[in-house]
């Protein structure tokens, strides 16, 4: 049987070590914020003002409008050199990422024979900005058709054009993309440093052998010990969840009940392997060690939070299935853009509550043995 | 004569332990290959699925066309609303083409073609747009080659502005050329500083610094015997992963060797001083973790190894022009794909020694010898 003083004594007990530790309830308020504003402001995909060299040889009308297209469409900042060996130096020294070559001849073949011809040098060491920037000289070449011939259906005198149409974060904002998924982060450090050190400085300085030898029953210390850190977690993600709305703009499509249940779960699991790594490792700097490799890490690196699941190689693909925050990620970034219904995420859900519970049986049952002992 | 003992002497207790040694040499391997392998950004298998009349041959051979180039796959089942399959994660990329077909449409010659897109993924998102923009266009140009008589076609003026675009330094836009350089540089950030800090974190903890502090030794030598063990680390690693690099992933080294080490001597400079610096501000070997896990997090994200530091804001891009790891990770860069201008790597040496003096000041200023 559960005694529900005991729980709570332990519980009192664990809320008087956080508040009498300034330093680890600022830690928890300050990192979500600190993690968001850096993060979110940090990673930008979308390219813009990209240093670009022009060498106009040709001087007409038609070169003119399209560097002017060029210019003005926000993704290239334009500068003229005078020679291509000097632009070709100014790529070589990162001074630009593109350089624009137009030949003597461009207006008259462009009006006479309808070949005009010009040369455009990106620099490929980024490939994702290489990719985009190239995407961007797609747009531009069809606006200076439309520019040249003053006329604005000459854009599609290509015989298929595309029109795109990006569901869920039409404007492709990085931060909505980000965001989300940094809420699986903040959990991860919280919980590791929070566990870990909480519970692996209790061994170390002997308070838990006290604890020990009190008829108090494992479920009770850990559900006491949990609990606490439970509402902390949940309120840097409600932090987190605010800050993302008002700063970022982001939607929310989904349900809450859906968001704040899973958020609930994770955090548990979490929670529950800081736990248990502490139990199983009684000094502190292991224990962070260890916590780190086994939480953080998958968390960072194979959760999809930046690195796309999709990419990775098929055998990678699996591995990060075994990984609870793969799918907390999912779920998170699907509700703040998606709004899949709850049957819709059962699998991802499924394997959460799977994991949540092995977790905690995992260190009750370990908890007893340390008990007996 | 008494700083040659001393560093013998840190070099020896760097050996001992095997864990480091362990750290020296296989870590950065494994994380090498790790990020070079697993961890891409380079967009592919995006889910592709077409909603088109049966007969649209031109629609067919633009799907046909983008399962080819490997970027897309072929999508699960699919059914008849395309923003559902969507929605239920049945694909990621949906193409829908006009009522009649786009093989018609083209006569008009308006053939509109809607690309869906799931956009909550940002970076597949956009890659899957200029994806499809040139395979549209490449599908074009071979049927307007082909078969320029073809009714269907006629009319259809081919555009009389070619841009050609070369993509320099990496013509095929492979992700380890981008990623590899910038790891070398990681790699060696997160070693050569951990290492310095927490050997000096480990001597506080076990008191063996106040028996450094009572010797005969100057602060210059303590520091000195502290820091020169760890260059001589780094320069032992940095060969290391640069042989893994060019080996692995074939990379290019396209500039001096020299150029290159003396880059990695400036940097191994301002990271050991760094390293002592932070050192100063901990106690023991656990604050010597946590302080060197957020210094080093936000010095990775902020050097442009992982995300390029032109598009972040301008108070973040100020800061990574104090910050050793981004100057190191363009030299790398630099020297690697593109060659190495001199003037280039002349500037960006120079940063590096000017941040690891200044870093050198306070170290030298915050480091106490004196005890309580």
């Amino acid at each position: 049987m559960i005694s529900l003083r005991r729980t709570t004594t332990i519980l009192r007990k664990e809320c008087m070590h956080i508040l009498r530790d300034p330093f680890t309830l600022i830690f928890s308020l300050i990192m979500p914020l600190v993690m968001v504003l850096m993060f979110g402001s940090a990673i930008e995909f979308n390219v813009r003002n990209v240093p670009t060299d022009y060498l106009d040889q040709s001087h007409s009308q038609a070169s003119r409008t399209f560097l002017n297209t060029l210019s003005s469409s926000g993704y290239f900042k334009t500068h003229e050199v005078s020679s291509p060996r000097e632009g070709i130096d100014r790529l070589g020294r990162e001074a630009s990422k593109a350089f624009v070559i137009i030949p003597p001849d461009f207006e008259s073949r462009l009006l006479g024979r309808g070949d005009g011809k010009l040369q455009i040098l990106l620099d490929g060491t980024d490939n994702t900005s290489g990719t985009a920037l190239s995407g961007y000289i797609g747009t531009i070449h069809a606006k200076t058709m439309a520019n040249l011939s003053n006329d604005p259906s000459a854009a599609t005198a290509e015989p298929i054009t595309l029109r795109t149409r990006f569901l869920f974060n039409p404007e492709l904002n990085s931060q909505w993309f980000i965001v989300p998924a940094l809420a699986a982060v903040v959990m991860a450090i919280l919980s590791i440093l929070l566990t870990t050190l909480t519970i692996a400085r209790e061994w170390e300085n002997g308070a838990m052998e006290l604890l020990l030898s009190t008829p108090v029953r494992a479920t009770e210390v850990i559900l006491g010990k949990m609990i606490p850190y439970a509402f902390l977690g949940l309120f840097a993600i409600a932090l987190l969840y605010i800050l993302a709305r008002t700063l970022y703009g982001l939607p929310f499509i989904g349900n809450h009940l859906v968001f704040w249940s899973s958020t609930l779960l994770f955090l548990l699991t979490y929670l529950g392997q800081g736990l248990l790594v502490s139990t199983f490792i009684h000094n502190q700097q292991a224990a962070v060690q260890i916590a780190l490799v086994l939480g953080l890490l998958p968390t960072m690196l194979f959760s999809g939070f930046i690195f796309p699941i999709e990419h990775m190689p098929l055998g990678f693909q699996y591995l990060t299935t075994i990984f609870p925050a793969r799918w907390y990620v999912q779920i998170a970034r699907d509700q703040f853009l998606q709004g899949s219904t709850f049957t819709q995420l059962i699998v991802p859900f499924s394997v959460l509550i799977l994991y949540a519970y092995v977790v905690i049986q995992l260190c009750i049952i370990h908890f007893k043995e340390n008990l007996e002992e | 004569m008494i700083l040659r003992g001393f560093i013998k002497k840190e070099i020896i207790q760097a050996l001992r332990d095997p864990r480091l040694a362990v750290m020296i040499l296989l870590a950065p391997l494994l994380q090498l290959l790790l990020f070079g392998y697993a961890l891409t950004n380079e967009v592919k298998n995006l889910r592709l699925a077409i909603h088109n009349p049966p007969q649209d041959v031109v629609a067919q051979e633009i799907y046909d066309h983008a399962i080819a180039t490997k970027w897309f796959i072929p999508a699960k089942e699919q059914t008849r609303d395309p923003v559902e399959d969507i929605q239920m994660g049945r694909a990621d990329v949906v193409l829908v083409t006009p009522d009649a077909g786009i093989s018609t449409r083209m006569q008009r010659p308006e053939g509109k073609l809607q690309l869906l897109v799931n956009a909550s993924n940002v970076l597949r998102a956009q890659a899957a747009d200029i994806y499809m923009q040139r395979i549209i266009q490449s599908v074009t140009q071979t049927t307007l080659k082909q078969d320029p008589t073809t009714a269907a076609l006629k009319g259809i003026p081919s555009s009389p502005l070619t841009v050609s675009v070369r993509m320099l330094y990496n013509p095929s836009m492979d992700s380890m050329t981008f990623t590899v350089p910038g790891l070398v540089a990681a790699l060696m950030t997160v070693l050569v500083i951990v290492l310095t800090c927490t050997s000096i974190a480990k001597e506080k903890e076990s008191g063996t610094f106040e028996t450094i502090l009572s010797a005969p030794i100057r602060r210059k030598h303590i520091i000195l015997g502290k820091t020169v063990p760890f260059v001589l680390i780094g320069v032992l690693n940095v060969t290391i992963v640069l042989i893994a690099s060019c080996l692995f992933f074939h990379l290019p080294f396209r500039g001096s060797l020299i150029g290159f080490a003396i880059a990695s001597l400036c940097f191994l400079y301002a990271a050991v001083m760094a390293g002592i610096l932070m050192s100063t501000f901990v106690e023991n070997q656990q604050q010597s973790m946590l302080c060197g896990f957020i210094v080093l997090f936000m010095a990775m994200l902020l050097s442009g190894a992982f995300f390029s530091i032109e598009n972040m804001p301008w108070p973040l891009r100020m800061l990574s022009y104090i910050n050793p790891v981004a100057h190191y990770t363009f030299l790398v860069r630099n020297i690697m794909l593109k060659g190495g201008d001199g003037l280039y790597l002349l500037m960006y040496c120079s940063a590096l020694i000017g941040v690891g003096s200044v870093i050198a000041f306070f170290s030298f200023k915050r480091f106490k010898t004196t005890l309580g």
